[in-house]
């Protein structure tokens, strides 16, 4: 991990968390913004968002009990469409389990 | 006249340096097992003897990597038409109607043309289309064979999509094409570039866990063609690239498919036996 300096949460960041909370009411929630790593990159040269552009989350919710990986992760693109959409965002790491698999996990 | 089959480097650059600039030369890439080339090397052969003015050569991509790199062939059949030291062609793809299109295209202009420079329109550069091939149950499904070596080692299932009017493409359309492309193997990654070229960290990643676990894969650039890249978007219902594909069915993106791979070292075989 490099030693940044705490840095100041952006709006975006701030939006896809308070999301998140209200629509899966998670038991835990981390978000991690993986921006810096990407900012040279082909892929968003001459993109305007390119300090809240890639994320890192992890969702731990009851609400993901039944669903398999890919429809867990549809369900936070869906929440998170307009970030997806004209807000930039250009790629979520998405970490989902519910607290039973979040629970063995933490036992290991 | 016969296909020359390349048994050297030295040999091919031998026949290609022609002094005559008017001269074309066919170049074909195949390996023994891609089963669209056993259909094309008898395609290839017959053309040869009938066009006496043309060079043809043959070259098994496998074992002269150097030649095959020289030309960015990264899928087989690839067929390359020269002349005068100008690539003017390049196809992907076992097509026979579109290289004997081609073959004659160029070939009127090198007899009509007496210097070496042929007509206004003829000279693309690595200008690559590429095209359908019938398979034996008369589908047109994309028809380039994967198989692995260290160069190449997927299928190239780029769409001819290289007309200006691509973009009026009706949705139904579209929704069709992609129904095709999803299923053209029984793996599909849609990825940023290309396994030898990744133009993205994630599709670069997934391109590894393929190759790690030892799967064969065909692939879609997704960034040439943009009509597919917003297509799929709807299509998959996911708004992010890399997309994996098995047997028809959206799999996930990077993160599922690291953690289906993880919590189960037999995933990709079960998915392909429609397991999963």
């Amino acid at each position: 991990m490099s030693n940044k300096v705490e840095e100041e949460v952006g709006p975006i960041e701030v939006e896809i968390k308070s999301k998140i909370i209200e629509k899966l009411k998670p038991t835990h929630f981390a978000i991690v913004n993986d921006s810096w790593k990407h900012s040279g990159h082909h892929g968003l040269r001459g993109a305007s968002n390119v300090t809240e552009s890639h994320f890192r989350i992890t969702v731990v919710s009851p609400e993901f009990e039944g669903k398999n990986q890919p429809t867990r992760h549809r369900l936070i693109y869906k929440i998170l469409e307009q970030e997806l959409g004209e807000k930039g965002v250009h790629a979520l790491q998405l970490n989902t389990k519910t607290p039973i698999e979040w629970e063995s996990l933490q036992k290991k | 006249m016969s296909v020359i089959e390349i048994r050297s480097e030295e040999q091919f650059t031998e026949l290609t340096s022609q002094s005559d600039p008017k001269q074309l030369i066919a170049l074909y890439f195949h390996t023994p097992w891609a089963s669209p080339c056993v259909q094309m090397n008898t395609v290839y052969t017959t053309l040869a003897e009938a066009n006496p003015s043309t060079v043809f050569i043959s070259i098994n991509a496998e074992d002269h990597p150097q030649i095959s790199e020289i030309f960015d062939v990264s899928a087989v059949p690839f067929f390359v038409l020269i002349q005068n030291g100008t690539i003017l062609k390049e196809l992907s793809g076992a097509d026979p109607k579109e290289f004997i299109t081609s073959l004659n295209q160029f070939q009127e202009q090198s007899t009509s043309y007496p210097s070496g420079a042929p007509g206004a329109a003829a000279i693309n550069s690595s200008s690559t289309s590429t095209s359908n091939a019938g398979n034996g149950n008369g589908n047109s499904s994309i028809g380039q064979t994967q198989f692995q070596s260290q160069k190449i080692n997927s299928v190239n299932a780029q769409q001819q999509n290289q007309d200006a009017e691509s973009e009026s493409e009706s949705e139904e359309k579209l929704n069709e094409r992609l129904k095709k492309l999803t299923s053209a193997a029984p793996v599909m990654l849609f990825m940023k570039g290309t396994p030898a070229s990744p133009q993205c960290g994630f599709s670069r990643q997934l391109v590894a866990i393929l190759r790690e676990n030892q799967v064969r894969f065909g692939f879609f650039d997704i960034l040439k063609d943009d009509g597919v890249r917003q297509g799929l978007k709807k299509f998959s219902d996911w708004p992010t690239f890399p997309q994996l594909y098995i047997n028809g069915t959206f799999q996930g993106g990077l993160d599922i498919i690291k953690e289906s791979i993880e919590d189960d070292s037999e995933f990709f075989n079960k998915a392909l036996n429609n397991e999963i």
